[in-house]
């Protein structure tokens, strides 16, 4: 069975709970183990963070996450309208060094199975950021 | 929402973290911790009850530990549950404190 929904609201720091909740809960229910649902959380927290803090200099914005399921893999895209969120093409496969930029995305890469910025995205503002963990 | 608790145990000071430290509770982590490492004391900080970390997380944890270095005080943590330890472990901190399963066993990775 394959599904997908996608959420569309406004980064603040008090909502970024509800949604990396609302994922990891959507990743058990697909069964998912509990080691999974909390690196799906984990990751998804981050690259949250990292809107809020990066794309829009820590203000509200306009987010968007779309979730899907083809049976095997879940993919969470999270795509804002705001400024770059990193000047680096791709996750670091090593770790930054500590107090230096870019640990949160080291982090994202490491608990993903996949993990992927898209700069800029679609429509040519904003950044996305595609995230895949196997189920299966 | 995080909770803290203080022991003063013969010592070192042993700092209790319950819930989830995030990018909105990560400075009240920051704040209760250098608030032990100014009294110049040895800390122990139980993690066992930490449901939740994250980077802003991992950052306070981090100046912790310089504080401690740098008031020439030892820290070690009681290990926390496997999420958060994953994420420590991860990003080098775990690597870098002793790590005990108890308050007991902390004492014992204090030096004399």
């Amino acid at each position: 069975m394959t599904w997908k929904f996608s959420v569309n609201f406004e980064i603040t720091p008090r909502i970024i709970p509800t949604i990396r909740k609302l994922i990891a809960g959507t990743a058990r229910t697909e069964g998912a183990s509990e080691t999974d649902a909390f690196t799906i959380e984990a990751a998804v927290n981050e690259v949250l963070s990292n809107a809020y803090l990066h794309a829009y200099a820590g203000n509200a914005g306009p987010l968007s996450v779309d979730v899907s399921y083809d049976g095997i893999r879940l993919q969470i895209l999270v795509h804002d309208h705001g400024a770059p969120i990193t000047n680096i093409p791709m996750i670091p496969k090593t770790s930054p060094p500590k107090g230096a930029d870019h640990r949160g995305l080291y982090l994202v890469g490491q608990l993903m199975d996949e993990a992927e910025i898209i700069h800029p995205y679609r429509d040519g503002r904003g950044t996305a950021v595609r995230l895949v963990k196997y189920l299966r | 929402m995080l909770e803290f608790g203080i022991d003063e145990l013969p010592r070192a000071l042993l700092v209790h973290v319950k819930g989830e430290v995030n990018y909105e509770s990560a400075p009240q982590l920051e704040a209760h911790l250098a608030d032990a490492v100014a009294r110049r004391r040895h800390l122990i900080v139980d993690l066992s009850a930490m449901l939740f970390l994250d980077m802003s997380g991992v950052r306070a944890l981090e100046t912790a530990r310089e504080r401690c270095r740098k008031n020439g005080c030892a820290l070690v943590v009681i290990a926390p549950p496997q999420m958060p330890r994953r994420i420590l472990e991860l990003i080098g901190f775990m690597q870098e404190v002793p790590v005990a399963d108890s308050p007991q066993a902390a004492l014992k990775l204090l030096p004399q």
